[in-house]
């Protein structure tokens, strides 16, 4: 007699799908849920008729397609996200206003050119040194922002790190528990729940791909390396390597950095490794620009006391007896001269004299020797910092104007009449003038006695009268600068002196290379500092390139900087460099952002997706439990009339 | 395909929707409240690199139009310092004409040269005017005094040689503190004037003193030679007070006597000096001074003449009489009677003297013409007043009015520069209104880049708020269906 356990069948069989309908309307809203459906099908216990009805498994609503590509959108979706919390803190600190770096540069060049509207005046000195100090702030404190940044991503990567470890050792676990029941032909659907879960949660820090291997379990593949063979999880660890490089490795082999490509993992790599990275060396390459450039043209001025009688150097090297050229100097001289004048204080007497620098061949302490040998000059290396230092004689000066020496050089001049030099050269190459006379006799009565003026190449640069018409002692016409006198007397044919003109006073780069008279200390953008000693005697600023209170000459060199393309292979100015900067990060923000938007957009999509085969629709469900429940009603009535049926028989007995 | 909608899909749905519609509102609040387009550069990328760059222009032009500022007070302050100068000039002037006319009364003159003196102090006031403390026509060493007296009362200049510059725009810069030497020391030298009657005159070469001087022209020794006719000698000599008294110059020949011994013994007869008044000697004269016709001066010895020795027979008896001359304090040289000949003076100044006409002992005085400087100018007008040489009415009056020249031209100088600077200053008024051109469009670039289109906003949050209501609204009304509101 089957027909009760047939009804016993059925009323069963609904009871389990009324507790399946329950579970699914209970977790409508549990993340990670999978709707359960019951597989029925007919028993036929060795009975052609069939033994009732009976539920084969208890299936979750998932599809395999779906889910895989919700883990890597998940994946995508998170490392752009983390890019964007980052580099979103970077932007703010960047994005240009009145305090920016920006601002801040154009400001410090106004300071200078309106400077030069009163190179004396000290208030103005203390503006253009305020500004600039500002400025150097400024770039130190992005660049300790960016630091910060950094330290914030590797903090973040530590947590990743304890999050990756933690779940791929879960996944392990419920690898090994699902593979019991599998074994035991069981379906655990709620570890199979879980495990999806966690691989969810886990593409959300690294990209993800699982291979389904045997008993249900399932390996899990994370940038390229596996984190879950079967049972067994394989530990991740996270490093910075010595060049500021951070990866993650496995624990048991540190060598080899994966590849991570998606998660928040690569979000914290590529913003901390690339982004990161590029601004400070885009900072550092503005800050180097415009140490380079002003140091330079500083180095070479004169404040407003005129020549140093001491000047020591803020940059120093590694070693003073090595050649500077495989020194570390941020700003590596090259072969070249440097003019160095030295002035009589009581006199004025200056003369001037050039030393050779070539820096494959010199230590710093040759520098210092070859400078020393410069009369009334000394330079000795401290040995404590390994820097330059340059003290002149007592009752002497020096500087690095390269202004004209105070008398004429090479004087080979036979008659009585005495030459004299003075002026500001204003050509642009560095040369000797020679001066010679052309017919002798009596300067300012002989007519048709003439001076010649050449240049190195011997080219004629001007030919005066100094014969008669000429005043003896007045001053000819300048030659790019330079005015030569005659005295009166008799000047003889080929009488000849020279003065060397000099436009470039340190073809070298030495004194920007060893920090010497510079503007700027520090050679970095996180080392960016005004030279200490001008903060407190702002006069020692350098205006000038004669030492005058009026001669901005040196501030107008300073300010055509602002429009020097010296950045970016000489393409850009600061101002275009910083804006491209700028523009950079906000392109790069706007296009994680409308990436976030479209992953996000996707992630929807496909979310809903899975959610129409994985999800819950409580309607759906409700009409489900009717119709249930109308099945308990059915199979409850045929038990009924079963047991009726049984009853009669049982009454024919009696 | 056919989805099935889900609680969580309608939930899900509902969030990120109104999530957006809120961070939209959340964009449109901040520019509306920040006015600006741009508040961050991912806002506009390339509007934020151009709002940089356009951002320093705009700063640039304002240091451009401080400078122009500022060098318009400069050069305002200078314009009208020179007006000042070219004032003292004008009165100087009147002075000068007042003086000319009223030569013969020294007190009236006198009162006149302690005017000019006062006004030669306010020129030196003048040129030394600071503005903000920095001396105006210093040149580019605005913290020297450029004007100083020295102890002998003359004005050096000891200001820069190169004006001070200053930066206007990118390309240009305008002087603004002028070389103090070019404004009130500028010279055209021309040919020196010498007056008195020595015979010097300016040699061939070229003067480089400056202003006036003296030239001292000294007898040193005199000689004499046979006569010219028969080779005979006279038997004169220099008389004992010949060195010291004689102020006859020249080469031999220059100068002769006429000697005509009436006696015939050599006891006595007549002589003259270059066809002068004839002076009666006697064998005992050992100092007799003959006057020539230009009031040169000769002492004789007669004492040994050749008896009967007669000009009429024997020509006349050449002299050679050698001479120094020496300039204003300077080295005396020996006068070698030729086209040009060069005398420093103390400070190593040079004047060429033609000496070759020289022929009396004197003091000359030489003008150096066109290189009176401004100070110079007054300086002598006030000394020509005072007539400390001691000139006769006519010669003063000739005197002031030579002054008159050297006022007009250091005054036109003066004026030039008046003239320089005003051209400076319109072109600075040009240079201005294109900054300030330039600069109006550039604000409006950045305010068109980065300022916020109220209006459109307006709009755009309405339409945004609009969207909200809907998407809430469109959510409650989901959610309030269930299929539980229809089974009981």
């Amino acid at each position: 007699m089957s027909a009760l356990s047939i009804g016993l069948s059925a009323v069963l069989t609904s009871q389990r799908q009324i507790d399946i309908t329950g579970q699914n309307i209970a977790n409508a809203s549990t993340p990670g849920y999978h709707r359960q459906t019951a597989t029925l099908a007919a028993r036929n216990f060795d009975n052609p008729l069939g033994a009732g009805v009976g539920i084969t498994d208890v299936t979750r609503g998932r599809s395999e397609l779906l889910e895989t590509a919700l883990v890597r959108n998940n994946s995508e979706t998170q490392s752009v996200t983390t890019q964007l919390d980052a580099l979103r803190q970077v932007e703010v600190f960047l994005a240009p206003g009145d305090g920016s770096i920006d601002g801040l540069v154009s400001k410090f060049f106004n300071g200078i050119q309106q400077l030069a509207s009163a190179p004396g005046d000290v208030a103005q000195r203390r503006v253009v040194l305020g500004t600039a100090s500002a400025l150097a702030d400024k770039l130190n404190a992005a660049t300790d922002e960016i630091r910060k940044v950094g330290e914030d991503l590797d903090a973040q990567a530590g947590n990743i790190l304890t999050n990756i470890n933690t779940y791929t050792k879960q996944i392990a676990d419920l690898n090994g528990q699902i593979e019991k029941a599998t074994v035991l032909h069981q379906t655990p659907n709620d570890l199979l729940d879980q495990r999806d879960q966690l691989v969810s949660k886990l593409s959300e820090l690294v990209d993800v791909r699982t291979v389904n291997v045997e008993f249900g379990k399932i390996n899990v593949i994370a940038a390229g390396t596996p984190l879950v063979v079967g049972t067994q999880q394989l530990p991740l660890q996270y490093q910075v390597s010595a060049t500021n490089q951070a990866n993650f490795v496995r624990a048991d082999n540190s060598t080899l950095a994966l590849n991570v490509t998606g998660g928040q993992a690569a979000g914290v790599l590529q913003v901390r490794n690339g982004d990161l990275q590029s601004l400070r060396n885009s900072l550092d390459a503005l800050s180097k620009g415009l140490v380079k450039g002003v140091d330079a043209l500083h180095a070479t001025g004169l404040g407003l006391t005129g020549p140093l009688t001491s000047a020591a150097g803020t940059r120093g090297v590694s070693d003073p007896t090595a050649k500077l050229a495989t020194t570390n100097l941020a700003f590596p001289p090259q072969a070249g001269d440097l003019y160095v004048s030295v002035t009589n204080t009581a006199t004025g007497a200056r003369t001037l004299t050039k030393v050779g620098i070539d820096p494959a061949t010199q230590s710093l302490n040759d520098v210092a020797t070859a400078l020393s040998a410069v009369p009334n000059l000394t330079a000795s290396v401290d040995p404590a910092t390994n820097t330059l230092k340059v003290i002149a004689a007592n009752g002497y000066a020096f500087d690095f104007a390269g202004r004209l020496p105070s008398a004429p050089e090479n004087v080979a001049v036979t008659g009585t009449s005495a030459p004299k030099i003075a002026g500001t050269y204003t050509g642009t190459t560095n040369d000797a003038y020679t001066f010679k006379v052309v017919g002798g006799g009596t300067v300012g009565q002989t007519p048709g006695l003439t001076l010649e003026v050449r240049d190195g190449a011997n080219n004629l640069l001007g030919s005066f009268n100094v014969g008669q018409g000429y005043e003896p002692g007045s001053a000819l016409p300048a030659v790019k600068g330079v005015v030569a006198r005659l005295r009166a007397g008799t000047a003889n044919a080929g009488d000849s002196f020279q003065t060397r003109v000099v436009a470039n006073s340190d073809t070298a780069g030495i004194l920007p290379a060893l920090g010497l008279n510079t503007f700027f200390a520090g050679d970095s953008a996180s080392t960016l500092a005004v030279r200490p000693d001008l903060l407190t005697h702002p006069e020692l600023l350098s205006a000038s390139r004669t030492g005058d209170s009026g001669d901005a000459s040196n501030l107008l060199r300073l300010g055509t900087l602002r429009d020097q393309r010296s950045l970016n292979n000489g393409t850009q100015t600061f101002g275009e460099f910083y804006g491209s900067v700028v523009s950079n990060i906000g392109v790069r923000v706007q296009t994680l952002s409308s990436e976030q938007d479209a992953k996000t957009a996707l992630g929807q999509n496909l979310s809903a997706q899975q959610q129409a085969v994985s999800g819950v629709d409580p309607n759906e469900e409700l009409v489900k439990l009717l119709q249930y429940q109308r099945s308990f009603q059915l199979a409850s009535r045929y038990v009924s009339v079963v047991n009726d049926t049984l009853n009669s028989l049982l009454q024919l007995v009696h | 395909m056919d989805l099935r909608l889900t609680l969580q899909t309608t939930v899900n749905r509902a969030l990120s929707s109104t999530r957006l519609q809120t961070d939209a509102l959340g964009k449109l609040q901040e520019q509306a409240s920040s006015g600006k387009r741009i508040n961050l550069p991912e806002d506009d990328p390339l509007g934020s690199a151009a709002v940089i760059n356009a951002r320093a222009q705009d700063t640039r032009l304002d240091s451009d139009l401080s400078n122009i500022q500022t060098a318009r007070t400069t050069l305002d302050v200078g314009v009208s310092t020179l007006q000042s100068a070219n004032q003292i000039f004008i009165k100087a002037r009147e002075l000068a004409i007042e003086g000319s006319s009223s030569a013969n009364d020294q007190t009236a003159l006198n009162a006149l040269a302690t005017e000019v003196d006062a006004l030669y102090k306010q020129l030196v006031e003048v040129a030394n005017t600071q503005h903000n403390g920095q001396y105006l026509f210093a040149g580019a060493r605005t913290n020297t005094v450029p004007f100083a007296t020295n102890a002998a009362g003359t004005v050096t200049y000891q200001g820069g040689d190169a004006r001070a510059e200053l930066p206007v725009s990118t390309s240009q810069t305008v002087s603004s503190f002028y070389v103090g030497s070019e404004v009130f020391q500028a010279r055209q030298r021309g040919t020196s004037v010498y007056t008195g009657s020595t015979g010097a005159a300016p040699g061939s070469g070229t003067d480089s003193t400056t202003g006036q001087g003296t030239l001292v022209i000294a007898h040193t020794a005199t000689t004499f030679g046979v006569s010219q006719t028969t080779s005979k000698n006279s038997g004169v000599a220099a008389g004992t007070g010949s060195a010291a008294g004689d102020t006859v110059l020249g080469p031999a020949g220059a100068n002769v006597l006429s000697l005509v011994d009436t006696s015939g013994t050599g006891a006595g007869g007549t002589v003259s000096l270059n066809g002068g008044p004839a002076v009666a000697f006697t064998s005992a004269d050992a100092n007799l001074k003959v006057t020539g016709p230009g009031g040169e001066i000769v002492y004789l010895n007669t004492q040994n003449i050749a008896a009967g020795f007669d000009s009429g027979v024997d020509g006349k008896v050449p002299l050679t009489a050698t001479g120094t001359a020496a300039a204003s304090g300077g080295a005396a040289v020996a006068l070698n009677f030729t086209g040009n000949q060069t005398v420093t003076d103390a400070n190593g100044g040079v004047t060429n003297v033609d000496t070759s006409n020289v022929r009396r002992a004197g003091t000359t005085s030489v003008s150096y013409t066109g290189t009176y400087d401004a100070f110079q100018a007054l300086a002598a007008l006030r000394d020509d007043l005072r007539n400390p040489r001691g000139l006769s009415g006519t010669d003063q009056a000739k005197t002031i009015s030579a002054r008159l020249g050297d006022l007009d031209r250091a005054r036109n100088n003066i004026l030039e520069v008046v003239g320089e600077q005003s051209a400076t200053l319109q072109n600075l008024d040009g240079l201005e209104s294109h900054a300030q051109d330039v600069q109006l469009s550039t604000k409006k670039l950045i305010t068109d880049k980065e300022s916020a289109d109220v209006a459109d906003i307006v709009v755009k949050l309405q339409s945004q708020q609009n969207q909200f209501r809907l998407t809430l609204a469109t959510s409650a009304k989901l959610f309030d269906q269930s299929l539980l509101d229809f089974i009981k």
